[in-house]
């Protein structure tokens, strides 16, 4: 061996024991992230920097235990953000899971953050399986086909209830960003099929002001969306910040 | 003889028994030798009732008697606020009892305080109040004097009445939200309050101010309990009250809200939605941002309740933020 390949397996041997060093630099404990509570949701891009999908059968195991009812929201939205396509079906076994009449609140927040989730994977993976299954959601008596059990005790029917899940499938396919997600939304508003029709008038207001979030998230991405939405806050804030630190500045030099 | 000796003991310890159990009107006068109660107590109520309205009671909650006859030797002043215990106060210069104990003691006779005593609440210095009320003393026999005008020292523990400044919350929920005034009352304002007035560690201040519940829960029926997009969020921020209970926040600040938003503080009040995790925490946590707290940016700590997710050790607060929750409601 020369002195060449002998450098060069030094310096193999250094990146590799680097990157593994990385690797064994643990990240959060994914328990403690999902038994947690935040007040305005978790930040995306925090999540994603933090978790990887190595965390996806300890997410998944989560979904699996009624234990961790109260916790289903949050590992369901982690989920979305680190997994994969094992994630997508885990994601939607977990929409479809149930078969009481009715579920709680915790259960439905998961269901919602699970659909939500779906449009996190779609927007990282490009996954059709999930993108398919949103975009039929659009159709509020899919979720009858589908089996879907259970309904919250803020809907007064299985009908009212079916709308609710739509709207779920509208907030994921928006934050997907997706052009298959868009053509969609656009068609619901502009052109829906019949049995869309109630479900379309119902949340029209909502249905226009959540395809700007697909553009955004089209344009931008999750992350990005996030950092238009603060460098809007404080371009409202800036006024307000402005006169606060003038109001503190005059009385610093009241006599 | 031994029958009868034992059946007059019965006889007398019947009587003592029976006389242990009864309820007597009678109160000790201060020419005996006591002062009637000087106590201190850790808050108060600043909105006194009025007469004949069986609140804000004085009531003997502890008789005993000595060779003089009975005697109050415990005093509680029930002020009938659902978040106040009653406290008992003790003859001068004994030790303090406080709490729900003195139940089981309570006499049954009770006196409205207000309409009991000549004279107003008059605020004695920084850290008493002083009111007379009259009294009498009974002996065993029933012979009584007559009404004697005794003090009352009502005393605060550290802060004056002043500085634990109720902040009155006007409630709603959605109507199909599910929230009961016992949970309001007993559950969320006394954990938001009692992080509050909690000295946590390093930084954080004992911040005297109490979360209560001004009337009953108001129901609203504006949308449809879900905020979906600007619209629906600005029909019921418009909903009067300072705390709107609603199922589900999507829409929030200007922006789709992100997956497990529980909170919203809006330009008149705040939307909440149920959790069964600190939900006090939540409310004090939300209040804060419609105090003017946090708006550019929650606090990196997780020690302070500005840090963006409610974890156990997120309950302390700055000078600076005490300030701030206390400012008027608007």
């Amino acid at each position: 061996m020369n002195w060449q390949s002998a450098l060069s397996l030094l310096v193999l041997a250094l990146a590799t024991g680097t990157n593994v060093s990385a690797q064994q630099v643990t990240q959060p404990d994914v328990s403690e992230y999902i038994r947690g509570q935040a007040f305005h949701g978790d930040s995306y891009e925090e999540l994603s920097t933090l978790y990887d999908s190595t965390a996806v059968p300890a997410l998944i195991e989560a979904l699996n235990s009624d234990a961790e009812e109260e916790n289903w929201a949050r590992a369901a939205y982690l989920l979305g953000i680190v997994g994969g396509e094992r994630a997508g079906g885990a994601l939607i076994a977990f929409i479809e899971k149930g078969d009481s009449p009715f579920i709680s609140r915790a259960h439905n927040r998961a269901r919602k953050a699970a659909m939500q989730s779906l449009g996190y994977l779609i927007n990282r993976t490009r996954s059709e399986l999930a993108l398919d299954y949103l975009i039929e959601g659009l159709t509020p008596s899919v979720w009858r086909e589908r089996n879907v059990m259970g309904v919250v005790p803020y809907a007064d029917s299985y009908e009212e209830y079916d709308l609710l899940l739509s709207t779920y499938a509208l907030f994921g396919l928006a934050l997907s960003g997706h052009p298959r997600a868009g053509e969609a939304l656009t068609a619901l508003q502009r052109s829906p099929k019949p049995e869309q029709l109630q479900f379309r008038d119902s949340e029209e207001s909502t249905l226009t002001q959540w395809l700007e979030v697909h553009g955004l998230v089209a344009e931008r991405g999750v992350a990005g969306m996030d950092d238009y939405y603060e460098s809007q806050h404080r371009l409202e804030l800036a006024p307000r910040l402005e006169e606060a630190q003038r109001l503190r500045e005059a009385q610093q030099t009241r006599p | 003889m031994s029958v009868r000796f034992f059946a007059i003991s019965v006889l007398l310890f019947g009587a003592v028994f029976l006389a242990g159990q009864r309820s007597v009107a009678y109160e000790k006068d201060t020419e005996i030798g006591y002062t009637v109660a000087t106590n201190t107590i850790s808050a108060i109520s600043e909105t006194w009732r009025e007469k004949g309205d069986d609140r804000t009671d004085l009531y003997c909650a502890y008789w005993t008697w000595d060779d003089y006859g009975w005697y109050c030797r415990t005093w509680a002043l029930e002020l009938n606020d659902p978040l106040v215990d009653a406290y008992s106060l003790s003859p001068y210069g004994g030790s303090t009892t406080r709490g729900t104990d003195v139940d089981t003691q309570r006499a049954t006779v009770r006196y409205d305080f207000l309409p009991a005593v000549h004279g107003k609440w008059t605020a004695q210095g920084e850290h008493y109040v002083q009111q007379w009320v009259f009294v009498r003393y009974c002996s065993f026999r029933n012979f009584c004097t007559g009404w004697i005008p005794s003090r009352l020292n009502f005393y605060y523990l550290g802060a004056t009445a002043a500085e634990h400044s109720p902040i009155f919350l006007d409630i709603a929920r959605y109507t199909s939200v599910s929230l009961s005034e016992s949970t309001v009352d007993t559950a969320i304002l006394p954990d938001a309050t009692e992080l509050l007035q909690t000295n946590d560690g390093p930084g954080d201040v004992a911040c005297p101010i109490s979360f209560r519940r001004n009337g009953a829960i108001s129901v609203f029926s504006v949308g449809d309990g879900r905020i979906n997009d600007s619209a629906e969020i600005s029909e019921v921020h418009a909903v009067s009250g300072r705390v709107k209970v609603v199922e589900e926040i999507n829409w929030c600040g200007g922006r789709a809200a992100p997956t497990t938003t529980l909170g919203c503080s809006g330009p008149r009040g705040i939307l909440v939605e149920r959790t069964s995790n600190r939900e006090g925490m939540l409310w004090a946590h939300e209040y804060g941002h419609n105090q003017g707290l946090w708006v550019s940016g929650h606090s990196p700590n997780p020690n302070f309740l500005g840090y963006f997710s409610s974890v156990p050790t997120a309950r302390r607060v700055t000078q600076r933020e005490c300030d701030l929750m206390r400012e008027p409601v608007d």
